[in-house]
């Protein structure tokens, strides 16, 4: 479970998206929605346009009809003052057959028809002037017939028509220009409202997904809260100023304090004193390489609580990524209890050491204090021998002979229960084993002992195993010595050394046809001084196979073995692999 | 003149004295042998100093310590002899029933030149101090400045 890592990824990618597209859309609807206004704009003046032609047209054929009317009035009237009228008419026509000449300028065919309308213009103007003219020059009557004659009517009435072409295509024109227009408009608007609605869609979804995000946050926030107050640890967390902004029940128990006293404050508050100086620059490190680990290897820490007192304590530190920044939580655990176990463990092994030198001591004494009584009983019975060599029966020779063989016999306990004790204390060296080489060595080593003797070896081959070269050969000399001594009364002694495997340990043998034992007994024969003859049969001490028991037990293996009164003996040990 | 070879022997133990000597003599060098309790005496001897001061001069042609002894012990007079060098070049022989590999370590590193150990059976024994004497007395070409008592 991923406080703060739960499918954000896609979330995000999906919220962005939509917010851009959103953006998209609003910038595109702007944008048309400008271009729409530009076009109303441009619709307007197309308008403005319009009315400027057909005022003109009018305006034109109103300076016609003035001009007329003026003419009119003269040839009536005969007053000059009606001339005024015509004259500036006539001025008034000239400048309106100009400006809707400058109005139309841009379409050629409306340029045509202008062409066709000005010597129209021209001729009725010159029409108007004959007949003023004929008034002034010949009179009423005859001015009047002039305009009796409908010419000057029907070049109006051209006049008119052409005029009213060029307002009818006006109309015509502002009337596509306006379906124009409302089509842009109409367009227009459905972009706008379809890009709204999408833009408010997409917004909508945004803004329902930023909200999930959020609330999800909360959620896993809050889930890391209860977490953090539900551990078993003190938890604290640490900012990158050094001051605790979480910090949990646990902690509050440990330390003593309540959360308020801690939350803002500097972490150096839970430590001791002494270790204060040291411990920003150890924070600083930390949040330059964070990861996750174990705080202060190899030094001893302490937490200091409220009361003063100091506890021993264990620090893991792990790096978090909050919305803030990189913090570090710590956890710390009370190993007071831990390190009592230690303090008693390292107390107990003092006291084994203490306890091994004793042994050692008590052992180097043994071998030498022990001894010096034994030597004296032999060398003595030697003189002894010696000096009474004539004085001496044969039953007190015997005796002296007893003496000795008791004195050598406990000599040679005194060795075997040294080396025994020493086994059992010396270090287990262990390296790589080649059991053959050990097996050879040995096998040579008794063969000096053996010259005459009819001896068939069989060794077998070994795989890898690891021990104590020297502890593992005495095993060897002990195993195969021992199967030439109760071997010795056979003709041929047959001798096999070998060993099977399986996964978990490699099991040697050593096989004889010796004297065997009985089955019965098979426990005693690795007990120290443990024999299943007398010495009269075999010499001995007992303690050889005590001695193999203990090297091999301190090995992590087993000791047993196999026999049957007068058919031979098997002895095995194990190793684990 | 002929100054009379000596076989220093330092041993506390009475018994082990009479052993030694009995089985010197098998080989015909128990009149050689001067006889010290421990290692003080046997450093006076050398030094003739103490009660010695009388003796006749020249050093042992071997010194045979045993280990343990009291006030000195033989690695303590090991020590003075292999470190003194008027007397280093004089054979020491440990002769001692300790066969403790600390013991020979601490030996060999202060100098030793013969590590003996005293075996329980008296012939081996014997037969130990037989070859010993043979080769210290007979084979080894002494150092200089010990005289040999012709043999006669």
């Amino acid at each position: 479970m991923n406080l703060f890592r739960d499918d954000k990824w896609p979330q995000q990618r999906l919220i962005g998206a939509s917010f851009v597209i959103g953006l998209a859309i609003l910038v595109f609807t702007g944008v048309t929605a400008c271009q729409s206004i530009a076009q109303l704009i441009k619709s307007a003046d197309r308008r403005a346009h319009t009315h400027q032609v057909i005022i003109t047209t009018h305006n034109l054929l109103i300076d016609l009809l003035n001009a007329q009317t003026g003419q009119r009035g003269y040839i009536i009237t005969g007053n000059e003052r009606y001339l005024e009228p015509f004259e500036i008419g006539t001025q008034q026509v000239g400048q309106d057959a100009k400006k809707l000449r400058e109005l139309t300028q841009a379409n050629p065919r409306r340029q045509q028809r202008l062409d066709r309308l000005d010597p129209l213009v021209a001729a009725k103007l010159d029409d108007i002037r004959a007949a003023i003219e004929l008034r002034k020059k010949q009179g009423f009557e005859i001015a009047a017939q002039h305009v009796v004659t409908m010419e000057g009517k029907k070049m109006m009435d051209n006049i008119r028509k052409i005029l009213d072409e060029v307002e009818s295509e006006e109309y015509v024109l502002l009337e596509e220009r306006d379906n124009q227009t409302k089509a842009t408009a109409k367009r227009t608007t459905h972009i706008i409202i379809f890009g709204s609605f999408l833009a408010f869609v997409l917004v909508a979804l945004a803004s329902f997904l930023t909200n999930r995000d959020i609330v999800k946050r909360g959620q896993a926030e809050e889930r890391f809260r209860l977490v953090v107050e539900a551990a078993p640890n003190a938890m604290v967390m640490v900012d990158q100023n050094r001051k605790m902004t979480l910090v949990n029940q646990q902690a509050e128990t440990l330390f003593g304090y309540h959360r308020q006293e801690l939350i803002g404050q500097e972490i150096e508050m839970l430590i001791p004193e002494r270790s204060r100086p040291k411990h920003p620059a150890y924070v600083k490190g930390f949040f330059q390489e964070p990861t996750l680990r174990s705080m202060g290897a190899g030094r001893d820490l302490f937490g200091l609580k409220k009361d003063g007192t100091e506890i021993p304590i264990e620090i893991g530190l792990n790096p978090l990524r909050t919305p803030g920044g990189l913090s570090a939580l710590a956890s710390i655990i009370d190993i007071t209890g831990r390190k009592k176990a230690e303090n008693l463990i390292r107390e107990s092994n003092f006291r084994l050491d203490a306890a091994n030198q004793e042994l050692e001591a008590f052992s180097y004494s043994v071998s030498h204090d022990l001894r010096a009584p034994l030597r004296h009983i032999d060398g003595f019975v030697g003189l002894l021998r010696k000096n009474g060599a004539s004085s001496l029966d044969d039953e007190s020779r015997r005796y002296l002979n007893t003496i000795a063989a008791s004195a050598k016999q406990m000599g040679l306990l005194i060795d075997d229960l040294l080396s025994f004790s020493r086994m059992g204390r010396q270090e287990l060296q262990k390296t790589k084993l080649n059991i053959e080489q050990l097996v050879q060595e040995t096998v040579e080593n008794l063969n000096e002992d053996t010259k005459d003797k009819n001896v068939s070896w069989k060794i077998g081959s070994f795989p890898q195993v690891y021990g104590d070269p020297a502890m593992l050969k005495q095993v060897f000399i002990n195993l195969l010595g021992n199967a030439l001594k109760y071997s010795r009364n056979r003709p041929v002694v047959q001798i096999e050394v070998g060993c099977t495997e399986n996964k978990e340990e490699v099991v040697f043998f050593v096989k004889d046809n010796g004297a065997g034992f009985d089955i019965q007994y098979a426990e005693k024969l690795f007990g120290v001084f443990q024999r299943l003859h007398s010495h009269e049969e075999f010499e001995g001490t007992g303690i050889g196979l005590a001695n193999v028991r203990r090297i091999v037990q301190r090995h992590g293996g087993r000791t047993w073995a196999e026999g049957v009164v007068d058919g031979g003996a098997t002895f095995y040990f194990s190793l684990p692999r | 003149m002929d100054e009379l070879k000596s076989i220093l022997y330092a041993e506390d133990n009475a018994k082990d004295v009479e052993l030694t000597l009995a089985a010197l003599a098998e080989i015909n060098l128990a009149n050689e042998v001067v006889v010290v309790r421990d290692g003080a005496e046997a450093l006076d001897y050398l030094y003739a100093r103490g009660k010695f001061q009388m003796r006749s001069k020249g050093d042992p042609a071997v010194i045979l310590l045993d280990l343990k002894m009291p006030k000195v012990d033989g690695l303590e007079v090991l020590k003075t002899v292999k470190t003194d060098p008027n007397l280093k070049n004089i054979p020491v022989v440990m002769l001692t029933s300790s066969r403790e590999e600390r013991d020979v370590v601490d030996s060999y590193r202060l100098g030793i030149n013969a590590y003996v150990v005293k075996p329980v059976v008296f012939q081996e024994f014997i037969k130990a101090v037989r070859e010993l004497g043979s080769f210290w007395a007979v084979i080894n070409e002494p150092p200089p400045g010990t005289v040999r008592k012709k043999k006669g």
